[in-house]
């Protein structure tokens, strides 16, 4: 038992203050009960054994402090807003809080000339982890996305020196997301695209599922390690399943129950939504598992499609969200592949039936001449 | 006089009846797949119309491709009419034939040239067939890989996953499917229009492996 424990200070984490967890949290009315029920869900989240609860919990109490760096570039501060959406803060927020979180624009009470300086300081004693949060926008320089004079790409690479490693959460941080969008105007690109000297998590989704980053960071924590990733460097604990298998309406899309049109008897049974063009078949994601705003909801528990927003280029290979296949190119918005597909193979059927005429005829012919020889 | 003539040895039979027999019932559940027509209003429980059409689609998907593994295999031990020379023409010879025989086709020619295996043209439609099996498997084993985040049909065809999404997949796979229902046509035509005009038993040849022979001197 005690070989397995392994003591997170042996991690070589540079400035590591340590402190009471346990007594910070009690100061904002975080009894130890929840903080346990906390260690408990993210052993569940990261889909380890319940017993490796107790082992987060230890680990966490004398976790020393991570520095994280939260950096908003071409975004839409949708990630953001759903860090902060719960009506009081959770558990885990309060934690990530209290652990690491250093510096983030939208949320932090400095600003400024001193809120910069922090931010160099901690660049500058390195050991961190920075998460990105929107695009970085190549064209022209860079010159469509600039905070404080300086371009997004500037930012990235100044403030991933020295870190432990890149979280690059949403959508847009981790594929280039809706900025980088067929025509992709401002030539927007991922973190990973970028950053290569130090390793990249890749937490898609849009917006981001804070349960998913939370889990990440405790994650490292505990184990003094990044999760194990799949090829798009996201953590298999949250991207290794795909929704449909998961799904709660799944059982109906086995028996052949489907919602046909929005506000349909079906739709109002809870039944499948493949035909509503539902992209939960090409999707890997947890929402299923671990839900949204506390584990209430997620999409298709509320009566909508998956759009597939944690998988690259979602908005051009999604689309259309509403329709099950994408639309053929070169073709009309009307023309299903069915229609075509049908066109062709009656094209097929007059061209063969055209040809037995022509060759009715010939044959007569044939005979007729053959007959004036005879 | 008559002769007879062992053409299609019985993998070549086997194969083609396999095909015939999966390819219609892939494209049948295929079709439900893609567009589910029949709602099952029944208990859930009691229910599993989409569970049996994909599981039937992914049995005859089997058939389909190991009949195909077994079709190539014999393209190189089979008889002279199984060769891969007959899908694709590469000696200057087939194509000679296959122009006469095409020129035929659209009535430039009057004499309808004779052939004991696949003439020319059949032959170069059935290397045309052969892509689409290609296409269709790569890209169906591709989706059937899809589940599953590791193991071997993830590393044998995770791969185009990657390449092209599972959205472009499956509307090439779906499109594929009537590229199969024209080539049905087609193909079906011509096998009638071979038996009637040849009067050679092209059709229960494709059953019991022989054609008769016409022309005495070959
Ligand atoms: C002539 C051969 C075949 C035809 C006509 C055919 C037809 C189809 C069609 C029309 C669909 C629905 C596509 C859509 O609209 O989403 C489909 C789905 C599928 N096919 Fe095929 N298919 C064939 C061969 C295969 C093969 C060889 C495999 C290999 C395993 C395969 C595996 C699949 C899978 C996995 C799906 C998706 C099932 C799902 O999403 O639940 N198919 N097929
Ligand atoms: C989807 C259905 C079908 C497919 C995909 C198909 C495919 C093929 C292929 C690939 C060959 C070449 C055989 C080889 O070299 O191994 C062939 C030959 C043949 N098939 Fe079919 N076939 C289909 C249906 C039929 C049907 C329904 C008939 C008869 C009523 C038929 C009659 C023939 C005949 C007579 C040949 C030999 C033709 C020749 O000498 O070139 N086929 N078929
Ligand atoms: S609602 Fe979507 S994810 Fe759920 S079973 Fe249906 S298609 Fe799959």
């Amino acid at each position: 038992m005690a070989k397995e424990h392994i003591d997170p200070l042996e991690l070589s984490l540079t400035g590591g203050e340590t402190f009471n967890l346990v007594e910070a949290l009690a100061r904002r009315g975080v009894s130890r009960r929840e903080f346990l029920k906390f260690c408990t869900i993210m052993a569940g989240v990261l889909a380890l054994p319940v017993d490796k609860a107790s082992r987060i919990a230890r680990a966490l109490e004398s976790a020393p402090r991570v520095p994280l760096i939260w950096l908003e570039l071409q975004d839409c501060a949708g990630c953001t807003e759903s860090l902060l959406r719960a009506s009081r803060p959770t558990v885990g927020e309060l934690v990530l809080d209290i652990i690491s979180l250093d510096y983030h624009e939208t949320i932090m009470a400095a600003a400024g000339k001193q809120a910069e300086e922090a931010k160099a300081a901690t660049v500058e004693k390195g050991g961190h982890i920075v998460v990105v949060e929107g695009s970085i926008p190549l064209k022209d320089n860079g010159l469509y996305c600039c905070i404080g004079g300086k371009t997004a790409k500037d930012i990235l690479f100044e403030t991933v020196r020295g870190a432990i490693a890149v979280l690059a959460v949403g959508n847009c941080a981790a594929f280039g997301g809706i900025p980088a969008a067929s025509p992709n105007p401002t030539d927007a690109v991922g973190v990973a695209d970028l950053v290569k000297d130090v390793p990249v998590v890749n937490l898609p989704g849009c917006p981001l599922n804070v349960v998913n980053l939370t889990a990440t960071v405790v994650h490292f924590l505990t184990f003094g390690s990044l999760p194990a990733v799949d090829h798009l460097k996201r953590p298999l604990f949250a991207y290794g399943k795909r929704i449909h298998d998961n799904c709660e309406r799944r059982p109906h899309f086995d028996a052949g129950q489907f919602v046909e049109e929005w506000g349909d008897e079906g739709h109002r049974l809870g039944w499948c939504l493949y035909k509503m063009g539902c992209k939960g078949p090409e999707t890997y994601h947890n929402c299923p598992t671990v839900r949204w705003n506390d584990g209430t909801s997620w999409p298709v528990m509320a009566g909508h499609g998956c759009l597939g927003c944690s998988e690259p280029n979602f908005w051009d290979t999604m689309t259309p969200f509403y329709e099950r296949l994408p639309e053929v190119p070169g073709f009309g918005v009307e023309a299903t592949i069915d229609k075509i597909g049908l066109g062709l193979t009656a094209v097929a059927a007059a061209g063969v039936a055209a040809h037995a005429i022509g060759s009715a005829v010939r044959k007569k012919a044939a005979g007729a001449s053959q007959e004036q020889e005879e | 006089m008559l002769r007879r003539v062992y053409v299609w040895e019985a993998p070549v039979r086997i194969f083609h009846w396999a095909h015939v027999a999966s390819i219609a019932v892939l494209a049948f559940t295929g079709y439900y797949i893609g567009d589910p027509f029949v709602t099952v209003p029944d208990e859930t429980a009691q229910t599993y119309l989409m569970g049996w059409m994909r599981a039937i689609h992914f049995v005859a998907a089997f058939v389909f491709g190991l009949g195909f593994l077994v079709r190539v295999y014999w393209m190189f031990v089979g008889n002279r009419y199984a060769r891969w020379q007959d899908w694709i023409p590469v000696s200057r010879e087939r194509w000679a034939f296959f122009w006469k025989q095409l020129k035929y086709y659209i009535f430039l020619e009057k004499e309808r040239p004779h052939y004991m295996g696949h003439n020319p043209v059949a032959g170069l439609s059935y290397a045309v067939f052969g892509v689409m099996v290609l296409v269709q498997g790569l890209t169906g084993f591709a989706l059937y890989a899809e589940p599953y985040a590791g193991g071997f049909w993830r590393a044998a065809f995770g791969w185009l996953l990657t390449l092209f999404g599972n959205q472009t997949l499956r509307l090439v796979h779906h499109a594929l499917m009537w590229l199969f229902a024209a080539f049905f046509v087609v193909h079906l035509y011509m096998a009638i229009l071979a038996d009637v005009e040849e009067r050679n038993a092209a059709i229960t040849g494709i059953v019991s492996g022989v054609k008769f022979d016409h022309t005495s001197d070959h």
